[in-house]
């Protein structure tokens, strides 16, 4: 039977998932569009902090930051210096990677809770600057006015539909970017890192070099996500490069698992989701949401995806038998 | 003259070699000429310093004082990368390995490192490690000749004591090394592991000089042509297993530490 056999099942659902997305701004609301597009761009960011815990098994606390310099410097150059479109997206994930460039060079040498603690100091630099630097970035208050850009005559300013196509382009390219990254010798090798350093090297390995790499893809990563940020709400100010923002990300990466790009979307996906729908529910939607973290924490150490997968691996003969059977009884 | 030709020849040769922690010697003054091929024991009771020695020669610790060269090129003060590249390598004493990592993954990554100037650099970022035939077929000869070929999809986390110490000897011996530093191998195994793993070893072609460190004198005396005492860091002994055996000192400490110490030397 087609149904049962497991080789057919990534296929089936990578068309399903591509059909289903292609078609969504026909198939749902506006609203749902909206948050489909907020669950991309805070997914990007999910999704580098999720590439730098899995594969080096580093948790950073400044991947906000890079997102929020990529937004910041859309929003600069596009309302301060008038650059046309594909200037200033590009420079800002340009800069952000050049301070990934600059900030690497510091926190690759540190591990653990040492490099937690110089993302933070780093992160919290960019946010300082961000905020007190008010001739440029208008401070606290940030930077309003952004407008998205007119791609081959549609406005994804004026159209939701435009806007999200437009993300969903550049959100596969990084998703397909990312899973190249991970089933490929360069994947291989940051798991080799973070497994053991000490064998690596006794490998001939260049550690630092490695790790390097890894940080700057993770940033250009989140930048990316910085820039249909600041083009969808049109506005960024100190939050974005906050620790608030890099928290967040890091929740969701804990509720989706870190070791999948699609744990860090379904995480993403399911925080930003609860905080519209509880927040309207109660007041006290933090203390909801901290109970469900802890039982996640406790109960699903990998995340939501990372369990699913877990209890997959464990019942795949049965279910699939199950498929099978399905299949039988339709078709007498 | 005769010095240099007998540099040449030699794989290891180390010189008046120092190391110390702290004020402990751990390593003291000791000279060593491993010749190319050669099959050497390095015994001695525990913490006798021999571990501390293949830091040493590998580069993962610095020498206070003395000389280290491989095949008569002196690299005392290169890193472990230049040591690596003139074929130097090692195993450890507690198993080091990529434990969230497949066996195949793991010896991958060796194999790798030995083949890898043959593919460009983009390539190495996006393309499939499964797309690499050659180092992907080496890994899976390497895991059979360890005897881990029906283990190859297994995670290492999920393998045996044995079976780790197999894989620990399988990701260097992919890495193709000409010289191996084997850190006591047969540490925790059973007796028909330690069987196997005594051929294994027995059984690496010829012109591999092999350096190993192990605890059960007879298994080292089968292995070693050349046998090499360590005691407080110096070595007080050296020569054919026979001489060896019957060298009053060496007999000395080794009945003083397996009453001291039972553990040891079992």
């Amino acid at each position: 039977m087609n149904g049962s056999d497991p080789r057919l099942i990534k296929p089936v659902l990578a068309s399903v998932l591509t059909v289903l997305l292609l078609s969504l701004p026909w198939l749902t609301s506006d609203y749902f569009v909206m948050m489909t597009i907020r669950i991309m761009y805070f997914g990007l960011l999910t999704m580098s902090l999720c590439y730098l815990a899995g594969e080096l098994g580093l948790v950073s606390l400044m991947q906000a930051a890079f997102f929020g310099i990529a937004g910041y410097f859309v929003a600069i150059l596009q309302t301060r210096y008038s650059l046309p479109f594909p200037i200033p997206p590009l420079a800002g994930i340009g800069v952000a990677v050049l301070a990934a460039g600059l900030f690497g060079l510091l926190a690759i040498k540190a591990k653990g809770v040492y490099f937690l603690m110089l993302t933070l100091v780093l992160g919290q630099l960019v946010w300082a600057l961000a905020s007190q630097w008010a001739s440029m970035t208008k401070g606290d208050s940030g930077i309003t006015g952004i407008y998205a850009p007119v791609l081959f005559g549609f406005s994804a300013e004026k159209s939701k539909t435009v806007f999200y196509f437009f993300q969903l382009f550049a959100f596969s390219g990084v998703v397909w970017f990312l899973a190249a990254l991970k089933r490929s010798p360069f994947g291989l090798m940051l798991r080799g890192v973070r497994d053991s350093e000490t064998r690596m090297a006794m490998l001939g390995y260049p550690v630092m070099l490695l790790r390097y790499l890894a940080f700057i893809f993770a940033a250009l990563v989140a930048a990316v996500g910085g820039v249909f940020f600041a083009y969808f709400t049109g506005l960024i100010n100190p939050h974005s490069v906050s620790l608030t923002a890099n928290v967040e990300a890091l929740m969701a990466s804990i509720l989706g698992g870190i070791n999948t790009l699609f744990g860090a979307v379904l995480g993403t996906g399911i925080l930003k989701t609860l905080d519209v729908v509880l927040s309207g529910v109660t007041e006290r939607y933090v203390l909801v949401m901290g109970v469900m973290f802890l039982v996640i924490i406790m109960f699903a150490p990998k995340g939501i995806a990372g369990s699913a997968r877990q209890i997959w691996e464990a019942y795949k003969g049965k279910m699939l038998s199950f498929l099978a059977l399905g299949n039988k009884t339709a078709k007498p | 003259m005769a010095a240099m030709v007998s540099d040449q020849k030699s794989a290891l040769t180390l010189k008046g070699v120092s190391r110390s922690f702290g004020g402990i010697d751990a390593v003291v003054d000791v000279d060593l000429v491993v010749p190319s091929g050669e099959r050497r024991a390095l015994i001695g009771p525990n913490g006798a310093g021999k571990s501390t020695l293949f830091n040493l020669i590998t580069g993962e610790i610095s020498v206070d004082h003395g000389q280290i060269c491989l095949y008569g090129q002196d690299l005392t003060e290169d890193p472990v990368q230049n040591r690596i590249q003139l074929g130097l390598g090692r195993t450890y004493q507690s198993s080091n390995l990529f434990m969230q990592m497949t066996v195949q993954e793991n010896i991958f990554l060796a194999a790798w490192r030995r083949g890898e100037r043959s593919s460009s650099k983009l390539r190495t970022l996006f393309r499939s490690w499964k797309k690499y035939p050659e180092q992907c077929s080496r890994a899976r000869e390497v895991a059979a000749l360890v005897g881990l070929a029906e283990k190859i999809d297994v995670t290492a986390s999920e393998l045996s004591h044995g079976e780790h110490r197999q894989l620990e000897l399988g990701i260097t011996l992919a890495h193709d090394p000409k010289i191996l530093l084997l850190d006591e191998p047969m540490a925790g195994l059973s007796a028909n592991e330690r069987i196997f793993m005594t051929d294994l070893i027995m059984g690496l072609r010829s012109h591999i000089t092999v350096v190993i460190i192990e605890h059960d004198i007879e298994t080292a005396f089968r292995i070693a042509g050349q046998v090499s005492v360590l005691h407080q860091g110096r070595i007080i002994a050296e020569g054919s297993p026979a001489q060896v055996r019957a060298n009053q000192g060496v007999q000395e400490i080794y009945t003083l530490s397996s009453e001291t110490d039972g553990e040891g030397y079992a």
